[in-house]
């Protein structure tokens, strides 16, 4: 079987290299590329190239020790628990310096030993180095993947076009394919047997075009994109005020999804217009919607009708909310949403994928 | 008499060359506008009576009282005193002249002093509300704000010189023996008796010097008008005329290039769409500019402008306008090489986006010109006819159409309408859920079928109607009132799409095109003649705007259906509802359309109901914020146009607000929720369709 790249992004990647070795697995041997060595014994380097990626200040590393791979990079054994069977690694400082650059050099060279696909997560950085990637190579190349299958020439991928509203499957019919996938909307699941995969230094001479010119540290994070979250908590009129519109944004947190708001939310000044989900808000499609305290109107579910599974909290038991959730709760968000953070404090405690 | 002779016609004609020559110059710059579409001219009884209204009978102006009657005697008094002027004149020639016939007549001589004398109270009133409402004090609330202020009050100046000159001369006329009327000239007579005691030298003097002068004045007063926004004097009359009869509201006008109207399916290569350039107008939007007085009755109340909105309907026109005469030399200009030697400020102008933003040297906002909710209230108060709504949606249509720029949220509502066929994309399927639970069977017309002959009205549900829970308790209630009632009507289900008013009002001519074609297919298909709406905009599209493309249909809004049927006791409101009510005006029914009364007698006729109204009603009545698919687009300027008209139906001390229109409800349930939530209306405070305070009367319901 050939092998199937994955890119190892950097950053909060791990559960996002994970879950496109969840996809390669279908489609061959996967392999991570990875921007540093991998240790199998010892815990990964909890260091993430800060200007590109946010996080730290000033090209310092985030210190953050990943406990589950929602967390930081994987490690190696994490890496084989998902199937990879080999580990590509880099150690030239570029790959710090510059990723998205270094990353494109590093796959287009591995790329001549005609990968089966090059997996690359659809964050930003992903986009620029599978659309340079793909250029370089002269390939076909597609993004807003949600889902890859095997097909007799090739992957079958899953893209999730115009705002989610449409799912379509297309195929690349020239060179390596490279597809640009939303790991969000990916069930992970590790491999049936754990591999050891096996460490490759890969030695790259970088060529002049890869240099900084010079580093600015970005001060502020951006916030999350409502229109490509997986999870998003949602707070309606039902949520009462801005203090109480804080349990939408811990729910938010718990659940490492995007706090959003609808329309009496937002005009009354609880979270700000642009967290606004309805028909002249976000149109959003995650593959998670919890609703706190809306009722549900026509112009909300306009915003939020492509969510896949919905779960609904208000304490109108008419509330339109419930005839389309999934999940419902009669409540007042009050009462219920506390006791929701403390199951989740609860779970938190029995990580689902632990490190080791 | 000679010196006086030649001074005065050399005035004369000098202020006639200077004027004849601005003259012509504006009527150039009105003829490089596009021709106007058909029918601007027909109807030549209609625009009479208009003009007779409005301009001698000045109908609108009066709807304000004090303005109204200081302007009525403004303007009468200009007119009679054009007696003044032609006995000015003949002075000139031969010191003792009068008017043949009627010249020596004692009424005549009364009427002229009555109106100079009525001319400087009108006068005084003028500066008094220009004093009280001056825009130092009052800020944006001032009518005059933004205004030029500075000629308002030199054209009240020169107005008052015409009137004192007229007296001093006619006085010492008097007492020279000159004077044509021997009684009847109070005012004159007056002023005669107070120069008597000068001498007779000092009269001659007078005489001569007030002639020349008051003549002089008259003469430099017609240079001014046709320099300054006072050009409404001449250009007012002829805007009325042309106006769009009976008013510019109800249907918009399809689009239209060179006169003729554009086939969407077929345009042509040079068709223009819209407005992009102040060219594109026609003559008739030039003579709209051109008529502007600047006078403020459009902003007093319009929705946009009183809720901190850019948007102000005279500020707009005078955008426009200013604009247009900044840019006249250009489009005056012959050739190529005359264009290129115009002055760098021409050159500038000429730079200038029509719309655009304040750093893209925009004329127009983009702000501005997506605040408008097209209720019509400047058009309903514009005492000369202006057409601010078809501006706004024809610049509209250049934005959308041509320029793919506008309010990014208003995506989602086009997206939707092209794909489901409804604003919120819950597609033909959904268009029959309403009816789960109802007691009876609603009758459902098959593909292909016609309207069987025992049906009376075919029921246009409509997409809120269908879809929007609140909207879908009235759609209930009509049915049940209806079925009560034994009327038969049928339902398209789901062979009704959107009919486009949105999209229409957003600029979106084509898919409104689109959509409205299909829609009168549909209706055509299944012979519908009588059709009952529960929705103030489908009234409208289905009733003024599908005749455009060849639908004529019996369109009924449900009030008016329900109140007959009350009126001939096939519906009979028994139970009380002891409530305090109020009712908003929607505007696409109430002053688009003029359906006033039958919501009020529906209500009037339910006992217990005690309806009070809200200051602002029926023409006068205040947007919900919906229309202009602003339903469809963020409201982040200002404070909330719900909200404000919410408030001031809570001030009414109503239980119960009610509605004819389901947008108006959903604006005015929002604007209720958020009220209730501050604490600033009472928890039990509901919005209501009109229709569902009968059906509680009728029977225990809700």
């Amino acid at each position: 079987m050939a092998e199937v790249l994955v890119l190892a992004g950097p950053g909060r990647a791990a559960r996002a290299t994970c879950a496109l070795l969840t996809l390669a697995r279908r489609l061959g041997t996967p392999a991570v590329v990875a921007g540093a060595p991998a240790n199998g014994t010892t815990r990964a380097r909890a260091g993430t190239p800060a200007t590109v990626t946010g996080g730290g200040k000033n090209g310092a590393t985030q210190a953050r020790t990943p406990r589950t791979v929602a967390g930081g990079p994987a490690s190696a054994a994490t890496l084989g628990r998902f199937g990879a069977k080999t580990i590509y690694a880099a150690t030239a400082p570029e790959m710090d310096e510059h990723p998205v650059a270094a990353r494109v050099e590093m796959l287009v060279r591995l790329a001549r030993h005609r990968p089966a696909a090059i997996l690359v997560a659809a964050d930003r950085d992903g986009l620029e180095i599978a659309g340079r990637v793909a250029v370089r190579l002269d390939s076909g190349f597609l993004s807003d993947v949600v889902d890859v299958t095997a097909g007799p020439d090739g992957p079958v991928a899953v893209q999730s076009v115009q705002g989610g509203a449409w799912r379509v499957e297309s195929s690349v019919v020239r060179g390596v394919p490279v597809l640009a996938v939303r790991t969000e909307h990916v069930a992970i699941t590790p491999a049936p047997a754990p591999a050891r995969p096996v460490v490759t230094t890969v030695r790259l001479t970088f060529p002049r075009s890869v240099r900084a010119v010079r580093q600015v540290a970005r001060h502020r994070a951006r916030p999350r994109d409502l229109s490509t979250a997986a999870v998003i908590v949602a707070g309606g009129r039902g949520v009462g005020s801005a203090e109480g519109f804080e349990l939408v944004r811990r729910l938010a947190a718990a659940l490492d999804g995007v706090p959003a708001g609808s329309h009496a939310a937002a005009e009354q000044g609880w979270c700000p217009p642009q967290m606004q989900v309805d028909q002249v808000g976000q149109v959003v499609h995650p593959s998670l919607y919890l609703a706190l305290g809306i009722s549900g109107s026509l112009r909300h579910r306009a915003g939020m009708r492509g969510a896949g599974t919905v779960v609904a909290i208000d304490s109108d038991p008419q509330a339109p909310i419930f005839r389309l959730s999934d999940l419902g709760a009669v409540g007042d968000v009050h009462q219920v949403v506390p006791e929701l953070l403390a199951e989740i404090e609860r779970r938190r405690a029995l990580p689902l994928i632990a490190e080791e | 008499m000679v010196l006086r002779l030649v001074l005065g016609l050399v005035i004369t004609a000098v202020a006639l060359a200077v004027a004849g020559r601005r003259a012509f110059l504006l009527y150039r710059l009105a003829r490089s506008g596009q021709p106007v579409e058909p029918g601007r001219t027909s109807g030549v009884g209609k625009r009479s009576e208009a003009v007779a209204t409005e301009v001698l009978g000045q109908r609108k102006l009066l709807k304000w009282t004090v303005p109204g009657v200081a302007h009525f005697a403004v303007f009468w008094g200009f007119t009679i005193l054009l007696a003044t002027i032609v006995e000015g004149f003949g002075a000139l020639f031969q010191r003792d002249f009068h008017i043949p016939l009627i010249g020596t007549q004692a009424w005549l001589g009364f009427l002229e002093d009555l109106f100079v004398v009525a001319v400087l109270a009108g006068l005084a009133v003028f500066a008094v509300l220009r004093l009280t409402q001056r825009p130092e004090r009052e800020g944006r609330r001032s009518r005059f704000y933004g205004s030029h202020l500075g000629p308002a009050w030199l054209v009240l100046f020169m107005i008052f010189n015409v009137m004192w000159t007229l007296l001093l001369y006619r006085g010492a006329q008097i007492n020279n023996g000159v004077f044509p009327y021997a009684q009847g000239a109070f005012a004159s007579e007056a002023v005669a008796r107070l120069l008597a005691p000068l001498g007779a030298t000092a009269n001659d003097v007078l005489e001569t010097a007030g002639l020349l002068a008051s003549l002089g004045i008259v003469l430099g007063f017609l240079v001014l008008v046709l320099y300054s926004k006072h050009l409404h004097i001449f250009l007012a009359p002829l805007n009325v005329a042309f106006s769009r009869r009976p008013r510019a509201l109800g249907p918009l006008l399809p689009v239209y290039s060179g006169g003729k109207e554009v086939d969407f399916e077929d345009p042509g290569e040079d068709d223009k769409i819209g407005r992009g350039v102040i060219e594109d107008f026609t003559w008739k939007g030039m003579l709209d500019f051109g008529t502007c007085t600047e006078c403020g009755r459009c902003q007093s109340q319009c929705p946009a402008w009183n809720t901190g909105k850019p948007l102000n309907p005279k500020l707009l026109i005078m955008g426009l306008r200013d604009h247009a005469m900044a840019k006249a030399p250009y489009l005056l200009a012959g050739s190529d090489e005359q264009r290129a030697a115009l002055p760098k400020d021409v050159l500038a102008e000429v730079e200038r986006p029509l719309v655009g933003t304040a750093d893209e040297g925009g004329v127009i906002d983009p702000d501005v010109l997506w605040s408008c909710v097209t209720c019509g209230a400047c058009v309903e108060q514009c005492p000369v006819d202006i057409e601010h709504v078809d501006h706004i949606v024809d610049m509209r249509r250049y934005q959308v159409l041509i320029e793919s720029q506008f309010p990014k949220e208003a995506h989602t509502l086009l997206r939707n309408l092209e794909r489901s066929g409804d604003p919120w994309g819950r597609g033909a399927q959904a268009r029959l859920e309403w009816t789960a639970g109802l007691p009876f069977d609603v009758r459902v017309l098959g593909d292909g079928q016609t309207l069987p002959a025992d049906v009376d009205h075919l029921l246009w549900v409509g997409c809120a109607g269908a879809l929007d829970e609140n909207a879908k308790k009235t759609t209930r209630a009509v049915a049940e009132l209806l079925h009560e009632a034994g009327v038969e009507f049928m339902v398209l289900g789901g062979a009704e799409t959107c009919t486009g008013d949105a999209a229409r009002r957003l600029g979106q001519e084509l898919l409104f095109q689109e959509l409205a074609k299909q829609n009168v297919e549909t209706l055509d298909a299944a012979g519908a003649k009588r059709i009952v709406v529960t929705c103030a905009h489908c009234f409208n599209a289905l009733g003024n705007e599908y005749k455009q493309l060849g639908g004529d249909y019996e369109v009924l809004h449900h009030t008016q259906l329900l109140s007959r049927l009350v009126a001939e006791n096939k519906l009979v409101p028994v139970r009380p509802v002891d409530a305090a009510v109020t009712y908003h005006d929607p505007c696409y029914l109430g002053r688009h359309n003029r359906v006033f009364a039958p919501p009020r007698d529906l209500l009037g006729g339910v006992p217990g109901v005690r309806l009070t109204e809200m200051p602002r009603n029926r023409e006068t009545s205040f947007c919900c914020g919906a229309g202009g698919a602003r339903m469809w687009m963020e409201e982040t300027i200002g404070v909330r146009i719900n909200e404000t008209r919410t408030d001031e139906a809570i001030a009414t001390g109503a239980e119960l607000i009610t509605a004819a229109c389901p947008f108006c409800i959903v604006m005015l349930t929002d604007g209720a929720a958020v009220r209730k939530q501050q604490g600033k209306a009472p928890d039990e405070l509901q919005v209501v369709d009109v229709s569902r305070v009968l059906l509680r009367s009728i029977r225990a319901v809700d």
